[in-house]
């Protein structure tokens, strides 16, 4: 499969941090959706596992050595059920379905 | 004083003993005082209770000369008494005093220091420069607060963190912000420990001036087991 062209935030250690400025805030979370999105429209994935992707690349630049941590995952992955890309499979939020496009645009 | 010293163990016992009585009653006298001491404060905070009932009944109008000889009643018996005192007179003619010494003071230390020094620090500075006739914190957080109203050259300044700093009123806020900004670009990526170093700041100014700079967008955290570093703010300028 074709090397998946990463987003320069990705390459950026703030990144990895929640922003606590709230304008900032704002620009990280949507460059954390889009490239949560198209990372499994790459992988051609519809499913997450939360506990799984914890140490996927997608979270885990090894490179950098930096993780995206639980709470701020969860942050980002609110963030895409907010905007209808995403949903819950139980209650735990262990695991979810991840949809490229949202069912209004389907 | 004491008996003929007599040989032996009785000897020294008894001369003990001696002893003993003498402390005793000594350790009992100065209680004695105390109390007696004691008793006579009660009667003044008794007294300085019903003046400031009386005042409340008149209350209102701005800084009458009555309530501040009043004020400072109560400070030289230590009473500070901020609920009952508040309505009846802004501050107090010492603080007031005080805080206008404290400018002329410390209005060059401040500036040396780059405009701005923690409460800490203005505390240590003041009270080693005295020697004598010290100040407790609070008279000198009385003090500072009351700088603002009497239009001195600094001012009190509380961070959101709760860190206290008395700032020169020529200091610009944003210039700080622009400043931090401009020298992360430069030096690229920096914990508040390495912008202390080269700025020449305390860590907990430096830290203060990178907060005050990421509340306002000039840079962004990276926050890791080795600390927290300090990034150009690259979601803000950088186009996605």
């Amino acid at each position: 499969m074709a090397d998946f062209d990463w987003p320069w935030q990705y390459k950026f250690p703030p990144f990895f941090s929640i922003q606590p400025n709230i304008e900032t805030r704002k620009k990280q979370l949507e460059a954390w959706c889009t490239l949560v999105l198209t990372y499994q429209k790459h992988m051609k994935q519809y499913n997450l596992d939360v506990n799984e992707a914890q140490n996927s690349e997608l979270f885990y630049n090894k490179q950098l050595n930096r993780r995206l941590n639980l709470d701020a995952m969860y942050t980002v992955l609110e963030e895409l059920r907010k905007r209808g890309n995403l949903e819950w499979k139980d209650k735990n939020r262990s695991a979810c379905t991840l949809m490229w496009r949202s069912p209004a645009e389907w | 004083l004491l008996p003929r010293q007599r040989p032996g163990i009785v000897g020294i016992e008894r001369s003990i003993q001696q002893k003993n009585k003498e402390t005793n009653k000594n350790i009992s006298q100065a209680f004695q005082d105390l109390r007696n001491l004691m008793e006579k404060a009660k009667d003044m905070v008794g007294l300085s209770k019903t003046i400031a009932t009386k005042i409340k009944d008149k209350q209102g109008e701005i800084t009458e000369d009555e309530t501040v000889k009043f004020k400072s009643y109560l400070l030289s018996m230590g009473i500070p008494n901020p609920v009952t005192r508040e309505t009846h007179g802004t501050g107090d003619k010492y603080y007031t005093e005080l805080a206008r010494q404290l400018a002329s003071v410390l209005a060059k230390p401040v500036e040396d220091c780059g405009g701005m020094m923690t409460m800490t620090d203005v505390y240590c500075r003041v009270n080693r420069a005295r020697g004598m006739e010290l100040l407790s914190p609070e008279d000198l957080l009385h003090a500072c607060e009351l700088m603002e109203m009497l239009a001195l050259p600094l001012r009190l300044r509380t961070f959101d963190s709760g860190v206290s700093v008395l700032q020169a009123r020529s200091q610009d806020e944003e210039e700080i912000v622009s400043k931090t900004s401009s020298t992360i670009q430069d030096k690229g990526p920096l914990t508040a420990e390495q912008l202390a170093q080269i700025l020449g700041l305390s860590v907990i100014l430096a830290r203060e001036r990178l907060l005050l700079t990421e509340k306002m967008g000039g840079v962004c955290r990276d926050e890791t087991v080795e600390g927290l570093k300090f990034y150009p703010n690259l979601f803000l300028t950088a186009g996605s």
